[in-house]
């Protein structure tokens, strides 16, 4: 009965968090047309100008629908005051980022801060469970960990936000695994935030499918890539949430290996696709960076559709698999 | 709708099996390592009285980094494979 109604509020949120993101996007997407805010969708033939920043509608939606929560006494204060603090730093880099260009190096390591209100706050547990090895004691190292899964999490997604639609389908996939697992291992307050932002991101799917209306930008990707994050971590399923962000991780860290270290798009001499009358087409240069859109499109060439297709497949499997490790060797060494 | 896409094409169907593939095999080397972990290092990297315990959790910390930077350099090493011997080499093979 007392579960029923957690997951009945949960849900309220959800649809909350779904209608304020509808209402918001297409504010914002007329704000960046009126700001020259604006990207080209070099995928499409015609090369369409789109508004770049609307994943700030995710920003918002969340946001508040969790803010009320609280209010409500769905969220504690300091879990909701390190959440919205850690992905308001990461939303904050993104947006400057969408503005003018970081430095790649620099990028990252202000990411890694987004993680400090989850650390100063105490918002976690040094505990981590590990499949067979059971629960462990990080007492220093934690904190330090905290801080790299922010970053890492934030630039994965951020990584995978590149085809119409690829970022907000694979974060739902993701964090749908993490939320159910949230509800059967009675952790609700993980699951209550995965529900506002799936929510948002269903709304915001709207007007990111394809053909998108509206770009995430690198505020709406690295704000929801560091939600998944801090979900993770005051969830305690670092290691269930590593396996469901399988693709991206596979996306982002092969990116890094194979060109060497970060370095951002412009310092790249070669690309990892071609774009050529709307089909995508993996090249077969070894010095070439090695994306996930790459290997998906070097068989033969495709569309962005399907691209974002397989992705999506792609992202059940990594989520199926993620439920399989928290049932099968976390969940009975809690 | 995005997902019924994926069965109009051969193609498609492939590529999503090549690379479900290299994740289900990077999920089960993860296991993997966390077995031998488990089973094979932290039993002789036990906190036993008289061991200062600084020490034992450093190492332990050590060894985990250590293991978690192979997955992830095995990770790398698999994706290579998997790109340009199973990706890219039935392009070619087509293409003939």
């Amino acid at each position: 009965m007392l579960a029923g109604l957690v997951l009945l509020r949960m849900i309220v949120y959800m649809v909350l968090s779904l209608a304020i993101t509808l209402l918001t996007v297409p504010l914002i997407a007329r704000i960046c047309k009126r700001l020259s805010l604006v990207g080209v969708d070099i995928h499409k033939p015609n090369k369409p100008m789109v508004p770049k920043i609307g994943g700030a509608g995710i920003v918002i939606g969340t946001s508040v629908s969790l803010a009320l929560s609280t209010q409500l006494g769905g969220l504690e204060g300091r879990i909701l005051l390190a959440f919205l603090a850690c992905t308001g730093i990461a939303a904050s880099i993104g947006l400057l980022e969408d503005i003018r260009e970081i430095n790649p190096v620099v990028k990252p390591i202000a990411l890694a801060l987004a993680g400090v209100p989850i650390v100063a706050l105490g918002t976690y547990s040094p505990q981590p469970v590990l499949p067979f090895v059971g629960e462990t004691r990080l007492t220093l190292v934690y904190p330090i960990l905290v801080l790299i899964a922010i970053t890492t999490f934030a630039n994965a997604v951020n990584g995978i936000d590149v085809l119409n639609g690829s970022m907000a389908l694979t974060s739902i996939l993701a964090l749908s695994s993490l939320t159910i697992i949230g509800i059967i291992i009675s952790h609700y307050v993980s699951s209550l935030i995965g529900l506002a932002l799936i929510g948002s991101l269903i709304g915001f799917l709207k007007f990111n499918k394809y053909p998108a209306r509206v770009f995430s930008g690198n505020v709406g990707s690295l704000f929801v890539g560091s939600a998944i994050g801090a979900i993770a971590i005051i969830g305690r399923m670092e290691v269930v949430a590593l396996i469901a962000m399988i693709p991206q991780l596979i996306n982002e860290l092969n990116i890094i290996l194979s060109i060497g270290g970060l370095k951002s798009a412009k310092q790249l001499s070669k690309r990892p696709v071609t774009i050529s009358e709307g089909i995508i087409k993996g090249v077969h240069d070894k010095e070439a960076p090695i994306s996930l859109v790459r290997m998906i499109t070097s068989l033969k060439g495709m569309n962005e559709r399907d691209v974002v297709a397989v992705i999506v497949m792609l992202s059940s499997i990594a989520s199926i698999l993620a439920l399989i490790t928290e049932f099968l060797f976390i969940s009975p060494l809690r | 709708m995005i997902i019924l896409n994926l069965f109009r094409s051969k193609v498609l169907i492939r590529t999503f099996l090549i690379i479900s593939s290299l994740i289900v095999l990077t999920w089960v080397t993860m296991l993997a390592l966390m077995f031998v972990i488990a089973e094979g290092i932290l039993p002789f990297l036990r906190y036993d009285e008289g061991l200062n315990p600084l020490m034992i959790g450093s190492l332990r910390v050590l060894v985990g980094t250590l293991i978690l930077a192979l997955w992830a350099y095995l990770f790398h090493k698999m994706t290579k494979v998997w790109l340009y011997r199973f990706l890219t080499k039935r392009q070619n093979s087509d293409s003939t």
